[in-house]
């Protein structure tokens, strides 16, 4: 008696070069295009004007803090909890409209439900303006 | 197994199919109306072209109806359809395959509302896609990807327009085609489906939330997701605990019959707490998601009324392109066209109606657009929405709200402290006149007082006049000119007509804000405003004031409020023609964010800070050093020559933005309303000669006159009625004041700690009989009486300034500046070179403390306890008062102008020891 060797139907092998098709290289290639996606991402340039008011304010998608010890200061107007933006000061906080978080004027959290100060940006003197450029990606 | 049948319960299955029949035809609607949809709208500028469509295509409004209540009644009844199969334990009559795919679907399907929803465009949806997004992006190891497969990378629509259109849409009708086995749904059930959704259709619109309500909520059933996350720092557990829903859902089929029947209870029971939690988050969450009961009301949602309503207002056709306003159509001026008036800040194309005043600006349905609508906006109760929105002036409403024209603070706290027992302590914190209570001291103040704060509503439109009171930002901000009142009167006469036809002139909201706007509260208390024109108060009952033919002098004035005034002197500014403005600042008017306890508190600018000292010059910074507040209003005043200016810096440290520099270094008073200049004048030499009067404050000289009411009484009677002011209706017991007589005399004068003219050291001010009354505090009935005497004099500054000075003679030696009251002061000689000050009041004296009516210290004598309303001021001790009379000793004799006493200006003791032998000097033994 003869042990039958497993064979490779034709249909079967199509099957296996389909199923290794899916399983590595389709996935790798979306996940590489997506990465060079968002690599290809460039930030986008928000001016803070030289006029910006006295204490917190919001302004095209930034929370912006004056003081005459300080200075100006910004920060992402982007909740820290799920990416809501901040368009609301009351007293001396801002506000998430979607679920309540607070944040003190130095980007701290005074109310949940975020977790995380806001974050910090960099500005930069404009000379044209006077004011100041933030760079958000 | 039969048996086993038998306990089954039976699919539900109406007339017209069962839910998931009529839940396939539904989704069949939507797909074709969305096809149908796919022409108007724009993914690239979503917002814009669904606002187009609500204003002028009914026809694209009705297939956007059908699309979002198939969408509705889909998601619904795919709920039921499984709901129902679970019921009746029909789950394992599908493949474990297909059982898979049917719980991919429900997700699914949900998916598509969502991003149904996000593809609104509006204020919702981009706050929801900002969420959605990250919380994919938050899912470990995948997120990132996920999100940017399913969301792209710009945060354009277009990626999830097609996912929502195509991608998602074309699985789910795959997995009901393989579920149900059917390709096009039951007929019946289609045709059913489709007549009650386009009955809804035609009569429920959703609508588009503009951003100006600030509440933001996701569709109705992400309320209960939106409550969770509120509670939860970690997104990626909510999103664990949906995932675990399903797999839940899935289980049900895989497991055996008594766990499948444990598991239906718990998706029964999170099911429930899921429908409450959407319930709460519609009617039990407000702003920035805090607690409290809310309508949901805003914009985002749907709107009854027939879509094919016709729109008489409206033009025909209608106009091509559509009015914008920010670049956004708006159905407000589709009808208000060509409105005047608003000024260029406030112009109708850069801020529209309904920022102002509510509404729905995205039907040219009237009734609709005017539902919820604000006629008069600006009251401090809803300011922070309208005025105070980020875009516009949301700094600046917060410093009004704390300043003292709404908080009355200086009105309650003086009150408070004059009922109080005597020696209660005056000031502390600055207490509000919405916080007052309903009886006492409170219940004067909201009888005689709380007419005139800020938050008090206006209510009806027009011109603010003398009987004007509140109207938040409008009180100041608001004015009417000819063609503003023309339109007004034009609108009322329409309006009574039975046509309303709407008015064309808007009046001004700027700032030109005239004496007028200050008169109707500050011709009350102090009387600033009057005494600012030069009127004076008569006392005359009010029945008097129509009576023709009463005896009065011939200037007078009878105020809307029948108070009847005469002229004397006015101010010399008011003669010069400046304006309160021309004095005021923005931070002291609205306030500087800071809640004081009184108005002076609240003052940044004094005479100095306009006229400077002998041989001084006035400091000045460049316009690019003012705060940017003061660049905006110089800004908008655009003064010719300005910019050539410095700016006068206060002695507070606040920039004037009228008061300038000009090139070649001469002070000028620019008229804020109407930039005319007005050269300013040092003060004269004599005002820095030192000698004693270096504690001289300006007014003291240079006031003219004060009004001055020595005595009243005050008493609660409990038989009348009287209006609250705050609960505007009347209520039983009325506090009743009796006045007593009304003078317009030189004020008295006393000292101030901290005054602006020296610092922080003791200045002579200027003083009023404030409250010499008897006070009967009885409140309730059967009380024991309770009535106290007050004698305080207040601090004022009566703005009746003149150029010329009171003269020595009205301070040195006249009783009512010492603060003894009217009378005659004498000097009686006693012995040679030596003579003795008398006084004889010309009041009566009171037998509560045996001083005159009018009196605020006895002569040459003083006071103990509470003198004044106030703790940082005092009446002159008996030193002072002896130096002051000592001078005045002298000029009995000698002319104010005379050399010696111009000498004894700056060195009196030097004048005094070479005085001759016939010279009197008081012994005050």
């Amino acid at each position: 008696m003869h042990a039958r060797t497993p064979q490779l139907s034709r249909r079967r092998a199509v099957r296996v070069a389909l199923a290794a098709l899916l399983t590595v290289p389709l996935p790798a290639a979306v996940v590489a295009m997506l990465h060079r996606l968002r690599e290809s991402q460039s930030p986008t340039i928000v001016p803070v004007p030289p006029d910006v008011p006295l204490g917190l304010s919001v302004m095209a998608g930034l929370v912006i803090h004056r003081s005459e010890r300080d200075g100006v200061r910004a920060f992402l107007g982007q909740c820290t909890h799920l990416g809501c933006r901040i368009e609301r000061v009351v007293g001396d906080e801002v506000v998430c409209p979607c679920h309540g978080s607070r944040f003190r004027s130095d980007g701290s959290v005074a109310a949940g439900p975020a977790a995380r100060a806001l974050k910090p940006l960099a500005l930069e003197p404009d000379r044209a303006t006077g004011g100041w450029v933030a760079r958000v990606l | 197994m039969s048996s086993d049948r038998a306990r089954r319960a039976r699919i539900v299955s109406t007339r017209f199919g069962t839910f998931g029949s009529l839940a396939t035809a539904s989704f069949v609607v939507a797909v074709v109306s969305g096809v149908l949809l796919a022409a108007p709208y724009d993914a690239g500028d979503a917002y814009n072209s669904l606002a187009a469509l609500l204003l002028a295509n009914p026809a694209g409004t009705f297939f956007r109806n059908l699309h979002y209540w198939a969408g509705q009644a889909c998601l619904v009844l795919t709920l039921l359809h499984t709901w129902d199969h679970l019921r009746a334990r029909t789950e394992r009559r599908v493949a474990v395959g297909v059982w898979l795919r049917l719980v991919a679907s429900v997700a699914l399907i949900t998916f598509i509302m969502l991003s149904g929803f996000l593809l609104r465009g509006d204020a919702d949806a981009q706050q929801a896609y900002r969420i959605l997004r990250e919380a994919t992006a938050q899912i470990p190891l995948v997120g990132p990807d996920l999100a940017l497969l399913v969301f792209g990378a710009t945060g354009a629509l277009s990626v999830i327009y097609v996912q929502h259109a195509a991608t998602a849409t074309i699985v789910v009708w795959l997995f009901v085609i393989e579920h149900s086995r059917r390709v096009w749904p039951r007929p019946d059930s289609l045709l059913a489906m489709l007549a009650a959704l386009v009955v809804v259709s035609l009569l429920a619109s959703p609508g588009l939330h503009d951003g100006l309500d600030p509440i933001v909520k996701g569709p109705w059933y992400f309320l209960g997701l939106q409550e969770i996350l509120h509670w939860t720092p970690w997104p990626n557990a909510v999103v664990a605990a949906m995932v675990a829903v399903l797999a839940l859902l899935f289980t049900v089929r895989v497991v055996g019959t008594p766990r499948a029947s444990i598991v239906k209870s718990l998706l029964v029971a999170v099911a429930i707490g899921y429908a409450g939690l959407c319930a709460t988050g519609a009617f039990m969450r407000g702003e920035n998601w805090a607690w409290g009961p809310t309508w949901p009301g805003a914009t985002g949602n749907p709107r009854l009324g027939w879509v094919f309503a016709s729109t008489p207002g409206a033009p025909t056709p209608l106009p091509s392109p559509l009015p914008t306003v920010m670049g956004r159509p708006d159905g407000c001026l589709v009808c208000h066209r060509g409105v005047t008036g608003l000024g260029n800040a406030h112009r109708p194309d850069a801020v529209g109606c309904a920022s102002c005043h509510g509404g729905d600006a995205l039907t040219l349905d009237k009734a609709r657009a005017h539902a919820g609508m604000d006629v008069i906006p600006g009251n401090l109760a809803t300011a922070r929405l309208q005025c105070g929105q980020s875009a516009c002036h949301a700094a600046i409403v917060p410093r009004v709200e704390r300043s003292v024209m709404a908080t009355m603070s200086g009105v309650v706290g003086v009150t408070r402290t004059v009922f109080a027992d005597d020696g209660a302590a005056a000031g502390g914190a600055a207490p509000h006149v919405a916080e007052l209570g309903h009886e006492g001291v409170d219940l004067h103040l909201r009888q005689a007082c709380a007419m005139c704060h800020l938050g008090r509503k206006k209510t009806e439109v027009g011109p603010n006049g003398e009987d004007s009171f509140g109207g938040g930002c409008n009180a100041c901000h608001l004015s009417y000119d000819p063609p503003a009142r023309a339109a007004l009167q034009a609108y009322a006469a329409s309006k009574e007509a039975g046509r309303a036809e709407p008015p064309t002139a808007h009046p001004a909201i700027g700032l030109d804000i005239g004496n007028g706007q200050c008169f109707s509260c500050h011709s009350r208390s102090g009387r600033i405003s009057t005494s600012y024109e030069g009127w004076h108060e008569m006392h005359e009952p009010p029945a008097d004031a129509s009576d023709p033919d009463r005896p009065r002098p011939s200037r007078y004035r009878v105020l809307a409020d029948t108070r009847v005034f005469e002229q004397v002197v006015p101010d010399i500014h008011h003669q010069r023609g400046l304006d309160c403005i021309d004095c005021h600042t923005a931070n002291e008017t609205m306030g500087d964010g800071t809640a004081h306890a009184s108005k002076s508190a609240q003052l940044r600018v004094g005479c100095e800070d306009c006229h400077a000292r002998p041989g001084a010059t006035l400091p000045a910074v460049a316009a690019t050093q003012l705060d940017p507040e003061s660049r905006r209003i110089l800004a908008l005043r655009d003064w010719p020559g300005v910019a050539r200016d410095r700016h006068v810096r206060a002695r507070s440290g606040e920039p004037l933005v009228n008061v300038v520099v000009d090139g070649t270094g001469r002070p000028q008073l620019i008229r804020k309303r109407t930039g005319e200049r007005r050269p300013l004048k040092a003060m004269a030499a004599v005002c820095a000669e030192g000698g004693g009067h270096e504690r001289l404050s300006c007014g003291s000289c240079h006031t003219a006159w004060a009004p001055r009411c020595p005595t009243c009484h005050t008493a609660f009677d409990r038989r009348i009625e009287r209006y609250d002011w705050l609960a505007e209706a009347y209520v039983q017991g009325s506090w009743e004041e009796e006045a007593g007589p009304f003078f317009a005399n030189p004020p008295t004068l006393g000292l101030r700690r901290g005054a602006a003219a020296t610092g922080s050291k003791e200045a002579i001010d200027t003083f009023v009989p404030g409250m010499i009354m008897t006070l009967d505090r009885t409140f309730r009935a059967g009380e024991p009486p309770d009535v106290v005497f007050r004698r305080l004099y207040a601090r004022i500054e009566p703005h009746t300034t003149r150029t010329e000075a009171r003269s020595c003679k009205s301070c040195h030696n006249d009783p009512e500046a010492l603060g003894y009251g009217r009378g005659q002061l004498r000097l009686e000689r006693v012995s040679p070179g030596v003579a003795r000050w008398t006084f004889v009041p010309a009041a009566p004296a009171l037998p509560q403390d045996g001083l005159p009516a009018d009196a605020w210290i006895p002569f040459l004598g003083t006071r103990t306890g509470r003198v004044s309303t106030r703790d940082d001021v005092r009446p002159f001790n008996v030193e002072e008062q002896r130096r002051i009379l000592t001078v005045g000793a002298c000029l009995t004799c000698h002319d104010e102008r005379s050399p010696p006493m111009q000498r004894a200006v700056r060195d009196f003791k030097t004048v005094v020891a070479a005085r001759r032998p016939a010279c009197l000097l008081p012994s005050w033994k």
